[in-house]
């Protein structure tokens, strides 16, 4: 067991050294290991424009009237466009405290500011939605989309990012992170279906890496032993897929974010670490 | 006639509060009203009466006000005047006793000076009603006053003064109803429509088949009523506050939303000027932040064949049928050229200050001289002929050259009102000068605003909004106070504080972050305060204050106040609703006062001013024309060429709408069943 451990180690070593086109190593000196990659590119079928409906006023009442109207007309504006595939999803409705920007940079500043009377703000994050993106030329869904945000400016919502006031507040949003403009998101909403054709591409891929390094080796390849897999646009979300692939259990939670700023085809990345049995 | 104001070696106490600072009597006077009311609880007269003497004659100057309630003042002797008619019957007898023969004495020389042809003498006879009233002669002086008032015009003193002789005389001979009947002539006259029915209903039930004489006539109140309601009614001479408010419709024409292209647009502030102006700024590096220069909207005013525009002192007029420049003070160019923008921006030139009104012929400006304002060169007056543009008077000469103007002139006749300050000191005063000459015929100093200085170190002042109703200009400081000067007298009948947010000194409309002064930003430039007369009240909304309020001017009294959002704009006043105009439009209830419509409003430029057509109102904004029906609570939008800009006012004339930008002046034809108004 030993001998065999130490003779196809220098195999493998050497393998690696003159096959550059795909990575393998033994793992524990158990078999080969090799590295597979697939990417798929996948139409966002699913648009999404955030924006805010709020009201602030002295009185309560003053707020949740500015409020009201501010969303009835809102969604009354979305809904005259009569745009097939749009819906328009509220958050909840939040009450809190309201302060004038202006005096809060001032006392963050530690200066005298003019902090005025309590006000009440009622405000709620709105979700616009356009599905089957994907079932539209890009002209015709960008048209879509700017007449919603048209729509919905016109309507007094506050999509997107609110604009600094001037140098000093833009340079503190982008010293904070902030600065990201795009009002769009693109999206793709199924994911899994798109992953698994990936996976497959990826697997297909490994496995003839496997078969060509085993085939230099002179060995037979065997069972995989493990997988680790690493998706997403950059294919950087790395998990060990192996337990739900070959020995049942829960699927892994589907955490990955296929978003983009820009209307394009997104890639969905996979690469594969998989580990292969050597055959005696 | 020209009344400077003292200035004697007694400076006015200024009072250091929040706000406009009018001139008050100092502490030991207003205590002398404390010791009145005092003394005459324990009945002991000759003491109450000594104070109020006391205030009169050491008073330092009839017009310094005194506290009154809910944030009224009122002049000295106006005070006096209160305080003894609110004497017991007892309190009245004793001051009768002690001044009976002065006030005959003083009677008797105002009859004299009458019979003498001289007229009645309005200070004299002031004089005897405010002092004494409550004696032998003072209801007959007060009735002359009343009438004297009457045939200045001035409806609504003259009211009051029949009143006073109700409450204060009533053992008086002079016949009640008489008194009533023409309280009740001068509130209809006057236009108070709703005082005068309730007035009325309580004198045909009161002095139900009495006789009246009045001028000459003598009949049965109930018929005199009748006639007097039906003359006004056909009278060809509207009121200035009129009788019954006519239909919205009839006073706002609607007004169509235009539906096609521009019939013309003339751009002034294009693309090159644009650019020299950034780049004077950039080239200010820190302090070419702290201008809105390209922001403003010029003001605009419009006759039937041309819009005059006032664009930081450069005067045009475009022809409405054409668009084309008719004529102007110098090129456009001129404001990006030879440093001008750079100065703008390092004088702190307060774009709200340009003002353009017209008056018969005339076009009234007020400006700065650009090319003088290293010189601390003040906003001046002018006077141009519309049709040309040739100036006929300026206030660079003459009697007015040592004022800086503020405001919007306000023209009545012959006159011009407007506000204004000296250039040494900081004092507002309401001045009264001729419209053909541009003579100063009299100015009222009102007291010292709240000012705060800018990045530069330059006060930035307040731009007050003047209005005329029955014979008062009321001045909106737009600084915390609101102030009636009676215009026959040129006195100050009273003033109304209100509060207006602590703005820390040298900090106003700057901010500082990470350490540095910038332009403090998030305000939709609604800084302009406006007013309203309705149905007998002042209401009014100051610039940036968080409040609107309704004076009762038949008090006066506060009728009511109202929080609104400090960056809105009194849009309008209705029987159905009080409306303002800002990030939200908002529609509040008359008579509940609650919030009924609020929807958003994209506005974002200066000088945003609506028009009201008909029970909608236009609101010219950076994304189009918004027509808001807040009846029905809808809104449509044209969205017309001017995009790139900021959106400003609207003027309708004839069957065009013209929309004037912080970068152009562009004319839309509107459909033809829409008359000019």
């Amino acid at each position: 067991m030993n001998r065999c451990y130490l003779t196809l180690s220098s195999t493998l070593v050497m393998v690696a050294l003159i096959a550059p086109i795909g990575r393998a190593q033994s793992a524990e000196g158990q078999g080969i290991t090799v590295s597979g990659s697939a990417e798929v590119k996948i139409k966002p079928d699913q648009v999404v424009i955030g924006a805010v409906v709020s009201g602030e006023a002295e009185l309560t009442n003053d707020a949740m009237v500015k409020y009201r109207d501010a969303k009835k007309r809102a969604i009354a504006a979305i809904e005259a466009l009569k745009l097939p595939n749009v819906k328009v999803e509220a958050s909840g409705v939040s009450v809190s405290q309201a302060m004038d920007p202006n005096a809060a940079q001032m006392m963050m500043q530690g200066r005298p500011a003019n902090v005025g009377k309590s006000k009440v703000r009622a405000m709620e994050n709105l979700k616009i939605t356009i599905s089957e993106a994907d079932k539209s030329t890009n002209d015709a869904l960008m048209d879509v989309i700017m007449k919603l945000i048209d729509a919905g400016r016109d309507a007094g919502l506050q999509i997107g990012s609110a604009m600094p006031s001037n140098w000093y507040q833009y340079q503190m949003e982008m010293n904070n992170g902030g600065g990201n403009q795009d009002i769009p998101q693109f999206k793709v909403t199924d994911v899994a279906a798109h992953r698994d054709e990936a996976y497959k591409k990826a697997m297909d891929d490994a496995k003839s890496k496997a078969q060509h390094l085993a085939d230099l080796a002179g060995v037979k390849l065997g069972r995989i032993i493990s997988i680790h897999a690493s998706t997403g646009k950059n294919g950087n979300a790395n998990r060990p897929i192996y337990p739900w692939m070959y020995n049942g259990g829960d699927e892994p939670a589907e955490q990955e974010d296929l978003t983009s700023g820009t209307l394009e085809e997104i890639p969905l990345k996979v690469t594969l670490s998989v580990q292969y049995e050597i055959e005696k | 006639m020209i009344n400077i104001a003292d200035q004697d070696d007694d400076q006015p106490e200024q009072h250091n509060t929040n706000g406009f600072s009018v001139h008050k009597e100092d502490q030991k006077t207003i205590e002398q009203f404390e010791d009145f009311q005092r003394y005459s609880e324990k009945k002991a007269w000759d003491r109450a009466f000594k104070s109020l003497g006391t205030v009169l004659d050491t008073a330092k100057n009839s017009q310094w006000l005194v506290p009154l309630r809910d944030g009224f003042f009122v002049p000295t002797r106006q005070r006096v005047a209160d305080c003894l008619m609110s004497l017991p019957a007892e309190g009245k007898a004793a001051y009768r006793l002690f001044y009976d023969a002065q006030a005959k004495q003083l009677w008797d020389q105002c009859q004299a000076d009458e019979a003498a042809g001289k007229g009645d003498d309005l200070d004299k006879l002031r004089n005897v009603v405010d002092r004494y009233l409550i004696t032998g002669v003072g209801d007959v002086a007060a009735d002359r006053l009343g009438d004297a008032l009457m045939e200045a015009g001035d409806y609504m003193a003259a009211a009051r003064i029949y009143e006073q002789v109700l409450m204060a005389r009533p053992d008086s001979e002079l016949p009640a109803v008489r008194l009533q009947t023409k309280r009740a002539i001068a509130l209809l006259r006057g236009g108070y429509s709703q005082a005068y029915k309730e007035l009325a209903a309580r004198i045909r039930e009161k002095h139900a088949g009495e006789l009246v004489k009045i001028a000459g006539k003598q009949m049965a109140v109930e018929d005199f009523l009748d006639s007097l309601e039906k003359s006004v009614k056909s009278s060809a001479t509207q009121p200035t506050h009129p009788t019954t408010t006519p239909a919205i419709a009839e006073q706002y024409p609607p007004i169509a939303l235009p539906t096609g292209d521009a019939a013309w647009q003339e751009v002034f502030l294009d693309s090159a000027i644009n650019e020299q102006i950034s780049a004077a700024g950039n080239n200010m590096g820190w302090g070419g932040q702290m201008t809105g220069l390209t922001n403003a909207a010029p003001a605009a005013v419009a006759d039937q064949r041309r819009v005059y525009l006032n664009w930081y002192g450069i005067v045009w007029a475009v022809d409405i049928d054409t668009g084309k420049v008719a004529w102007w003070s110098e090129p456009f160019k001129a404001l990006s050229e030879n440093n001008k923008a750079q100065m703008l921006i390092q004088f702190m030139v307060d774009e709200r200050r340009f003002a353009v009104v017209l008056a018969g012929d005339n076009l009234l400006t007020v400006a700065v001289r650009l090319d003088r304002l290293q010189n601390q060169e003040p906003f001046r007056l002018n006077c141009l002929e519309a049709a040309t543009g040739k100036k006929k008077w300026s206030s660079e000469t003459g009697s007015l050259s040592g004022w800086a103007f503020l405001g919007s002139p306000l023209v009545m006749g012959d006159t011009i009102y407007i506000m204004a300050h000296p250039r040494e000191n900081q004092q507002l005063s309401l001045l009264a000068i001729q419209l053909a000459g541009g003579q100063l015929l009299w100015s009222r100093e009102l007291g010292q605003p709240q000012l705060v200085n800018g990045w530069n170190g330059m006060p930035i002042y307040p731009v007050p909004s003047l209005k005329y109703d029955q014979g008062f200009i009321y001045v909106m400081t737009n600084n915390g106070a609101t102030i009636a000067v009676e215009a026959a007298t040129h006195s100050i009948a009273w003033s109304f504080s209100y509060e207006i947010p602590y703005e820390p000194p040298n900090e106003g409309g700057m901010m500082v972050i990470n350490g540095m002064w910038v332009r403090a930003g998030g305000k939709a430039g609604m800084e302009a305060g406006a007013a309203f007369l309705h149905d007998g009240k002042l209401i009014f909304k100051g610039g940036g204050i968080s409040a609107m309020y309704a004076l009762d001017l038949a008090g006066p009294k506060l009728s009511f106040k109202r929080p609104v959002d400090d960056d809105q704009l009194l849009a309008a006043v209705d029987d159905t609703g009080l409306y303002l105009i800002g990030p939200y439009f908002s529609f509040i209830d008359s008579q509940t006062h609650v919030l009924k419509w609020a929807p958003p409003l994209p506005t974002d430029g200066q000088r945003v001013q609506p028009l009201r057509a008909g029970n909608d109102f236009l609101v010219f904004t950076g994304r189009g024309i918004y027509r808001i029906d807040p009846a029905q609570q809808r809104m449509e939008i044209f969205r017309g060429i001017d995009v790139d800009s900021l959106g400003g006012s609207l003027l309708h004339v004839g069957n065009k709408l013209i929309t004037v930008s912080n970068r152009a002046v562009t004319a839309y034809v509107i459909a033809a069943q829409t008359s000019a108004r």
